[in-house]
């Protein structure tokens, strides 16, 4: 799944974005579209590290670079692919110098005025939700950090993309359209990409099975009334993760096989009028555990089993005060229990009740500038164990993101 | 003087705004499966390609052009910002062109008649023959 290259690399990206971005709207390269764009971030919190740095004085840490390419070589096939160069703290994402957001091929196998019948195989963006597919792109949704229980930041290589295949139906009747999309793909063959948000657990881990996925999209929309509803479910397998040797003070674990099923159940509405937006998404997850062949220190031959649940809801109002400015505010709340109970492992970080307001302001065609403030009880889903800075961690905390963006 | 002054404004004015938007195409008109919602569908990038198979290719104005701004207010009954966000998601996450901007309705009425599988909007019945105007709105 991991796709390095040289800093050098990077940097050319970079530079190939910036020059796009000053020279032209967009570029066609004889039957190539190309498009793109770049963005640069602040981030400032109040407490808890929730970006490197974020806590002491505030973080520039935070960019992207990203150029895209769309080659149509007959009429119902094509083929798009997106490079993506991202800094964000010390995230694992940023040891990947240019990463493959999407590479795919799309097929078009059917085609009337009422049915539309694609196959799309390669890297492909995970379908959940109302904003999975362009989640990091910033012209495509009101906000920065987007849900963090639905649209994590740190665990984005599991859940953003996988190599495999989708079948994508699209039904267009009286009573509204109805799109199915099946996806089948590889999500992860790399521990760091699956551990991305516990790199101390990638470390442990001696061998390591591909992390396959499987969702299914189902939407129903009235165009005409601005209704969208969808239904995500996926189902992620992880059947194989050997950890040799594990210390503990009271026991010892030898090959510690260690297999994880999570299930997640998405729920998403979506009103849109000419003026204003509403969002409300639900996720339901379930993820278990199971520990097999674990032989402890004193011979005994255990197996053991937890479960993971979490609820998580998020409703946001968008107004459009004028054509190149936007106001949002929205409410998230999640909560996650181990077998039924709350587990504070680290403090507070098993819930989250969060308030965001933030605008959009169209400086110019193509030039975005946002700012968002967060007002955050808990840490649930927000803060990557390892960055938590040495003062401690707090409770109720606020957060302040700013973000200048342009495209091609 | 002054009254012809304001004549002439309200002339102008008048005349910028009788003028529908037309939706025309080169393709083949083909009421019984091409509807208003079908139009609608392409506008918003939901649709790709035509009941034949031909990938669909949108010629838009300036985005803060009166015909464009009608084309979103009247006929699609959406915010302009809306629609380029529409079309954002859509080139950004790789699943289509970006529709085609060029500056005059001359323009669109020849991009269109070179172009198959093209459609677009315009605000007069100016050059259209050749061409197949699906909607009047």
């Amino acid at each position: 799944m991991s796709y390095s290259l040289n800093s050098h690399l990077k940097a050319a990206l970079v530079f190939i974005a910036s020059i796009c971005s000053f020279t032209a709207n967009s570029f066609e390269l004889g039957p190539v579209q190309i498009h793109g764009f770049l963005s640069q971030g602040y981030i400032y919190s109040s407490g808890n590290e929730y970006l490197q740095g974020s806590d002491s004085g505030g973080t520039f840490d935070f960019s992207e670079a990203a150029i895209n390419f769309l080659y149509r070589p007959t009429d119902r096939i094509f083929l798009s692919s997106q490079l993506i160069s991202r800094n964000f703290g010390d995230a694992y994402s940023n040891e990947k110098d240019i990463d493959i957001d999407y590479m795919f091929l799309s097929a078009n196998l059917h085609a009337s005025s009422t049915n539309e019948f694609n196959i799309n195989l390669g890297r492909l963006k995970t379908s959940y939700g109302i904003f999975n597919n362009s989640r990091n792109i910033p012209f495509t949704h009101v906000g920065i950090i987007s849900d963090q229980t639905l649209y994590n930041e740190y665990d984005r290589h599991l859940t953003l993309y996988g190599d495999g295949i989708s079948l994508d139906f699209k039904h267009r009747a009286d009573f509204g359209d109805l799109r199915l999309v099946y996806q089948n793909a590889i999500l992860a063959d790399d521990k760091r990409d699956a551990f991305a948000t516990a790199p101390e657990v990638a470390d442990m881990i001696s061998d390591f099975d591909d992390v396959k996925g499987q969702v299914l999209y189902l939407s129903y929309s009235l165009p005409n009334k601005g209704i969208d509803f969808s239904f995500s479910h996926s189902l992620i397998e992880a059947d194989k993760i050997v950890i040799p040797n594990l210390y503990h003070p009271t026991l010892t674990f030898f090959n510690r096989y260690w297999r994880q099923k999570a299930k997640n159940n998405i729920l998403s509405a979506r009103y849109r009028s000419q003026n204003y937006t509403l969002t409300a998404e639900y996720i339901n997850r379930s993820i278990h555990h199971t520990f097999d062949n674990q032989i402890i220190s004193n011979g005994v031959i255990v197996s053991e089993e937890s479960i993971q649940k979490t609820d998580s809801i998020y409703l946001q109002g968008a107004y459009r005060f004028r054509y190149d400015i936007e106001g949002f505010i929205s409410y998230h709340r999640a909560v996650e229990k181990t077998n039924g109970e709350t587990d504070y492992n680290t403090p507070f970080n098993k819930f989250r009740k969060q308030w965001v307001v933030g605008s959009n302001w169209d400086i110019f065609e193509d030039t975005l500038l946002k700012a968002e403030m967060h007002f955050i009880d808990g840490n649930f889903d927000m803060i990557k164990e390892p960055g938590i800075n040495q003062d401690g961690i707090d409770r109720k905390w606020n957060m302040f993101v700013m973000q200048i963006s342009y495209k091609f | 003087m002054y009254f012809k002054w304001i004549l002439l404004s309200l002339a102008l004015c008048t005349a910028g705004y009788t003028n529908a938007i037309e939706i025309i195409t080169s393709e083949p008109k083909n009421s019984s499966v091409i509807d208003a919602d079908f139009v609608k569908a392409i506008f918003s990038g939901r649709v790709r390609y035509w009941p034949n198979g031909m990938p669909i290719k949108v010629i838009t104005l300036p985005k803060n052009s009166k015909q464009h701004l009608e084309l979103c207010k009247v006929f699609l009954k959406t915010h302009p910002r809306q629609f380029s966000r529409n079309w954002d998601i859509i080139i950004f996450s790789g699943f289509g062109e970006k529709p085609t901007e060029v500056e005059t309705e001359l323009e669109v009425i020849e991009k269109i008649k070179a172009t198959p599988g093209s459609i677009g909007y315009i605000n007069s019945d100016n050059g259209t023959e050749g061409l197949n105007v699906l909607f009047t709105k």
